[in-house]
């Protein structure tokens, strides 16, 4: 069943195998996972997320419009669903010190780790209309349509934010002196 | 600064989407201009940063808990009536009623006391666990991952580590011990497990403290905790009989 295209998946799941919807789950978790972390910066929302999308797309699937690519629908839950933890959560909550690593010494803040450190506190600091353009192209390796069938946005929309995201990121990133631009 | 004509294509060049005219203007302008070829360069470290940005492996529970949440075994092999005592789902409600199975409205009377208690007091509550029946997961749907014989100072049994319906669960059964006989679930995971059932006959005591469950056993009972926490690949279980203790990891995944 692993060599089945998505679509043909999700019919086998609407005609009730459960074992196809293993499949996908298989195939799109990891993706999934870490486009939901970047998105919310804490794992074990990032962990909430992604099931909660896995669960409401298969108890959507016969919504899902096989016109469309599965994992844009499916991505499209996902940052509802992680937009609605955003909104719910109180701002203390935001970041997970696991992840952001604080109270580096000087020392500490050399190579590329200390970079990749910087470029994640720098994509959470980017407002959420952008962020989650950033996110989804770079964390979820979606087209410019990918992501415009997921967010709802025209493509041309979709383009422009992008460009803006990557300049907001460019001059966070400046700022801190991580990222020679 | 460049002109944003130049930028919006050194954008789409880098996503992959520069038709082959605008991909040949834009490098015959990098050839010759050092400003947009500074912003291509600045671009290119950019995109390449956060590609170095690592990916993480989700958690082993992660696939688990949605297949358990789809699945038609889910729905088939909820425990039995009067099988549950959902303790930490009872203090993360802030003692509002949880549906109880068939345990009776008596048994829950008591649990919302011992809760109770245990917010306003600041100390163990015991949860009266009499009256409890039924079986806990059919064999069927239940998947052992682990074993671990139990014989230890008087105390006698197994604990079984397995994935059911209910996630990753644990049940401990003791077929014999001597009086008291503790059982502590979790340690340094104080919620390891937030479900915890008993099967009859229901002789045994639940509580809860900073260390997480314990069980205090009289005789024979089989204990089932479920609803583990996700992300933990294995479990610790301590047990202690006066002043002995023997620890035993188990694993939670396959």
């Amino acid at each position: 069943m692993n060599d089945l295209d998505d679509k043909a998946l999700v019919a086998r799941c609407l005609d009730g195998n459960t074992a196809a919807f293993e499949v996908l789950v298989d195939r799109y978790q990891k993706v999934l996972y870490n486009v939901a972390l970047r998105m919310l910066h804490n794992r074990e929302d990032a962990m909430d997320a992604s099931q909660t999308a896995f669960v409401k797309a298969y108890e959507k699937l016969n919504t899902y419009d096989p016109t469309y690519k599965f994992f844009s629908w499916i991505y499209k839950i996902l940052v509802n669903e992680s937009l609605n933890q955003i909104a719910h959560r109180k701002p203390q909550e935001e970041l997970d010190s696991a992840i952001m690593a604080p109270g580096r010494t000087p020392e500490d803040e050399v190579g590329e780790e200390w970079v990749q450190e910087r470029v994640q506190a720098a994509i959470v600091q980017l407002p959420l209309e952008y962020r989650r353009l950033v996110v989804l192209r770079h964390f979820g390796d979606l087209t410019y349509r990918d992501m415009s069938l997921a967010l709802d946005l025209p493509e041309k929309t979709v383009k422009s934010r992008l460009f803006t995201a990557r300049r907001m990121l460019k001059d966070l990133l400046n700022q801190r002196g991580t990222v020679r631009t | 600064m460049i002109d944003e004509r130049w930028d919006a294509l050194i954008q789409e060049e880098l996503d992959g989407v520069a038709t082959p005219t605008d991909r040949a203007l834009l490098y015959d302008r990098l050839a010759r201009d050092p400003d947009v070829r500074a912003a291509y360069e600045a671009m290119q470290r950019l995109a390449g940063a956060i590609r170095n940005v690592p990916r993480e492996e989700p958690p082993a529970s992660l696939k688990l808990s949605v297949l358990n949440s789809i699945g038609h075994d889910a729905r088939r092999s909820v425990p039995a009536p009067g099988s549950r005592i959902d303790v930490w789902g009872s203090l993360r409600a802030a003692f509002v009623a949880k549906p109880l199975w068939g345990g009776g409205f008596v048994f829950a009377t008591g649990l919302a006391v011992g809760l109770l208690l245990f917010a306003l007091l600041g100390h163990s509550p015991t949860l009266d666990t009499q009256g409890l029946s039924g079986s806990m997961i059919p064999a069927e749907h239940f998947t052992r991952l682990g074993q671990k014989t139990i014989d230890f100072n008087g105390v006698h049994g197994q604990l079984e580590t397995g994935l059911s319906s209910q996630g990753p669960c644990l049940y401990v059964d003791i077929t014999d011990s001597p009086e008291p006989t503790e059982i502590t679930v979790g340690l340094g995971q104080p919620n390891a497990f937030r479900g915890v059932h008993q099967e009859t006959p229901a002789n045994g005591q639940v509580s809860v403290d900073a260390d997480g469950l314990r069980i205090l056993n009289h005789g024979k009972n089989r204990y089932l905790l479920t609803e583990a926490p996700a992300g933990q690949n294995e479990i610790m279980i301590r047990i202690r009989v006066g002043e002995s203790t023997l620890e035993e990891r188990l694993p939670l995944i396959r």
